[in-house]
């Protein structure tokens, strides 16, 4: 005789359990579905779909990565149930946000930019934008914009917001502008000014509450762009380097509770701040010691780091190879090991 | 209720609260370790705590291993705003560091129970209301789940298979949501 049952859970308590089951196995939760009768009837609820979607969407999954290897975009697939995805060879990889990847053509004017679904390889070219940037950067986002709840936002409509130096030259003097097109209009909006000169750099900006972060002046200052009202502000000190005395690695990031965060790379620590809007100043966070957490006898020192949109990972691309960080476990995953030089875009 | 008075917050931090579980055993508990549950904290400040906190519905066995479970977990909860607070103290930040490490072997190793034991922790850890202890226990049970048959999952949980070829179907149908 098989012992009693335990006493058995309450279907609430069940639910909690089905909630958790993988998201990028749905074979899995038709298999728990087809255990008995309770089981099934929680899975089949119509709102069970909504909470599973919305529960697990707290981190959506990341599919991949672009690299460029050898001036050739390289997509890099970071998970089993990603569709082979083709190359984009040639065109640059500016953003990638909620499916959606901002590319900028090759062999064209330098505003050319294209919207492009990895998975459908559906392509939309935008208008030319009419302005020359000397340094630029821009991104792609749902037409919610911050506003929307990118876990549940099925906006088939999108924005790409396009900053930059309104200069020919890259003399890191031109005043910033910047254009904003909608799907839905099909058309870039007139431009609008902020005065401190400053150059753009190449790293992807972060979305956080209802504005997006672009790192400017060689990483010694922030730009804010408030989605809402439009208009720029500059954040100006970056935190005080705490190990060593040179820096090129830090990017703009969203922390949890929609405000503002860098994460800088300082020998082998990862260090994380938060900008403390009331007191106007960056508070430490958290330290993660790399050494420990990278592979004996690999690369130590990051060539570049990476913080997709809203996945709760850091990208930390080394010369031995890619590594993902998960910031909640701190479980480091190697990716992808190439032995060559990589950059992330 | 709370002054912004440090001494007041020492006061605070370190008033006791007894917990009274269903077989009438009683533990005192510090008020930091207690109010990681949502029910308990109400209760605190509804202030209906005065001649313990009768908890009919967990043991003492079980009782013990959520004590001991808040205990680590309200440490770990003070040390991450002490690391907000003092940002120019290099080592203290790795030490916390450290201290987070140390959590998640806590974690793993507290959840080395038997499927029982497993069980009456998720339901005291709903009716306390403590949410990192029913993620980490429910997280257990759906990670023992993935990559199982439902005839597998039938046999690890005892459940009887009640589902006709007809209801089955059905089902089928009704998941599909999942795959789109």
């Amino acid at each position: 005789m098989p012992p009693p049952p335990k006493p058995a859970l309450v279907d609430d308590l069940v639910e909690e359990i089905l909630l958790r089951l993988p998201p990028d196995d749905p074979a899995q939760l038709l298999r728990a579905a087809l255990v008995c009768k309770r089981w099934g009837r929680i899975v089949s609820d119509a709102g069970f779909g909504r909470r599973f979607r919305s529960f697990q969407h707290r981190s959506p999954p990341m599919l991949g990565c672009f690299c460029k290897v050898g001036g050739r975009n390289r997509f890099v697939p970071t998970s089993s149930s990603c569709p082979r995805i083709a190359d984009h060879r040639g065109d640059r990889v500016l953003d990638a946000r909620q499916g959606r990847v901002l590319v900028k053509l090759n062999c064209s004017r330098q505003c050319d930019l294209a919207i492009w679904d990895p998975i459908t390889g559906e392509r939309r070219n935008l208008p030319t934008l009419q302005r020359f940037a000397g340094t630029y950067n821009a991104s792609v986002l749902c037409a919610g914009g911050g506003t929307c709840d990118r876990h549940s936002c099925h906006c088939k409509q999108f924005l790409v917001v396009f900053i930059g130096t309104d200069d020919d030259y890259t003399d890191y003097t031109g005043r910033i502008f910047s254009c904003v097109y909608s799907s839905d209009t099909g058309a870039w909006s007139e431009p609008a000014f902020v005065h401190p000169p400053s150059c753009i750099d190449p790293v992807p900006g972060a979305l956080s509450g209802n504005a997006l972060y672009y790192q400017i002046q060689m990483g010694n200052k922030i730009l804010k762009y408030d989605l809402g009202s439009k208009a720029f502000s500059v954040i100006h000190h970056l935190p005080p380097l705490r190990y060593g005395d040179y820096c090129k690695h830090i990017a703009p990031m969203a922390t949890e509770d929609g405000g503002l965060g860098v994460v800088r790379v300082e020998r082998t620590r990862l260090l994380l701040w938060s900008w403390n809007t009331g007191q106007a100043r960056w508070v430490e966070s958290r330290t993660i010691r790399l050494r420990k957490r990278l592979p004996a006898g690999f690369c130590l020192v990051p060539d570049f780091l990476a913080i997709p949109d809203g996945t709760g990972v850091f990208l930390l691309v080394t010369a031995d190879g890619i590594f993902s960080i998960d910031l909640k476990t701190l479980k480091l995953r190697d990716m992808f090991v190439y032995f060559a030089f990589f950059y992330v875009f | 209720m709370a002054s912004a008075g440090s001494g007041d917050e020492k006061a605070a931090a370190a008033a006791m609260i007894t917990l009274i579980s269903s077989d009438n055993e009683k533990f005192e508990v510090t008020e930091a370790t207690a109010t990681l549950s949502q029910t308990i904290r109400h209760m605190i400040e509804d202030g209906c705590t005065d001649g313990g906190v009768p908890l009919p519905n967990v043991t003492s066995k079980i009782l013990a291993r959520v004590i001991e479970y808040c205990k680590k977990h309200a440490t770990a909860a003070a040390g991450e705003e002490g690391s907000s607070s003092s940002f120019s103290d290099a080592a203290f930040l790795e030490v916390d560091r450290a201290f987070l490490e140390e959590l998640e072997e806590f974690d793993d190793a507290f959840l080395e129970v038997d499927r029982a034991t497993l069980f009456d922790l998720i339901l005291a850890a709903n009716y306390l209301d403590i949410k990192g202890l029913l993620n980490l226990t429910c997280q257990k049970v759906a990670d023992s789940v993935k990559g199982k048959t439902p005839e597998q999952i039938r046999e690890m949980y005892n459940i009887v298979n009640d589902l006709t070829p007809e209801e089955e179907a059905e089902i089928r149908r009704e998941t599909q949501w999942a795959f789109e």
